[in-house]
């Protein structure tokens, strides 16, 4: 399959590709944050990261979702 | 309405006086209306509208030179807290950048990485604000407005766009595209663009600027295109909104 066929991407100029897809996968995780600390080494970034996953559950028990 | 336009824009410069400001501004207004007052009261009753108008200028001229002087003053304060801001948070930048390279690309040393954010002067004009791995790379050169380029694609749309540049000429760069000369000389080792929208953590539909992964390799090698580096490139963009979230750079 090639990439001007391939589903969630729709040529819009030669050699330009629009990402049909939503942003679900945007969602950042525990795990996503784990990967942080292993690939940067930045404690600092994993807490954040686990910082914003905490407020994105907080909101979603709250009716917000992305 | 359109006429009103630029009158609401340039009013929209009065949000920059701060609290002190407006309590200075008070306190000199008292004085100014006193003196107004006393120098139309010497002319007794033979105070006519000349003498009205010269305390009017007494009142607004120096209330004026007073809320332009603190505008300025405010703007290029925040312009160096805001300088400041974003040199704390480039380090957190570049860790973000590291791993989001590593799990999206087949060539690292070949990818890097830019942000842009908003033109302080121009809201509707990107300039690269944060740059990975791309020692003497022109991209701090480069500004896209919208519809032009992946970035400016993005900017557009709100949408995540791939650019694989072996398949666009150098017509298509100029007319399709959009870009300039400078543009295209600037971009010219790129081989593949991965751009996304940055969300506001705070608003989910407003998009705050746009990530941008590049690699000097085809897409064959690099692998920008895959499903895989597109959902990375996601949480890349999330990672560095809540970056610029904490470093108030939104």
């Amino acid at each position: 399959m090639t990439l001007k066929e391939r589903p969630g991407l729709k040529q819009v100029a030669p050699g330009l590709y629009e990402s049909t897809d939503g942003r679900d996968s945007g969602r950042l995780t525990h795990d996503y944050a784990a990967e942080v600390r292993k690939h940067s080494g930045s404690r600092v970034l994993e807490r954040i990261v686990e910082k914003a996953v905490e407020r994105q559950k907080s909101k979603a028990g709250k009716g917000y979702s992305l | 309405m359109a006429r009103l336009l630029p009158v609401l824009g340039f009013l929209r410069r009065y949000k920059r006086l701060r609290q002190h400001d407006i309590v200075a501004l008070v306190a000199n207004l008292g004085g100014w209306i006193a003196a107004a007052t006393l120098t139309v009261k010497q002319f007794g009753s033979s105070a006519g509208p000349e003498h009205a108008a010269l305390a009017a200028a007494m009142i607004v001229g120096p209330a004026l030179a007073v809320v332009e002087g603190a505008i300025l003053s405010n703007t290029q304060r925040s312009a160096r807290e805001r300088a400041k801001r974003t040199e704390l948070a480039q380090s957190l930048v570049e860790d973000a950048f590291r791993t989001a390279v590593l799990l999206m690309s087949k060539c690292p040393e070949r990818t890097g990485g830019v942000v842009y954010l908003p033109d302080p002067n121009d809201a509707d004009r990107l300039v690269a604000t944060f740059i990975h791995n791309k020692d003497g790379d022109p991209s701090e050169k480069l500004s896209w407005n919208k519809h032009v380029g992946c970035v400016g694609h993005v900017w557009a749309t709100g949408k995540q766009h791939l650019a694989r540049l072996s398949e666009a000429t150098a017509e298509d760069l100029a007319l399709t595209w959009k870009l300039t000369k400078q543009q295209i000389a600037l971009t010219n080792d790129l081989k593949t663009i991965l751009s996304t929208p940055i969300m506001s953590p705070d608003e989910p539909s407003r998009m705050v600027g746009v990530v941008s992964i590049d690699c000097t390799v085809s897409d064959d090698e690099c692998d920008l295109s895959s499903d895989v580096a597109s959902e990375r490139a996601w949480l890349h963009a999330t990672t560095v909104a809540e970056i610029l979230l904490l470093a108030e750079l939104l």
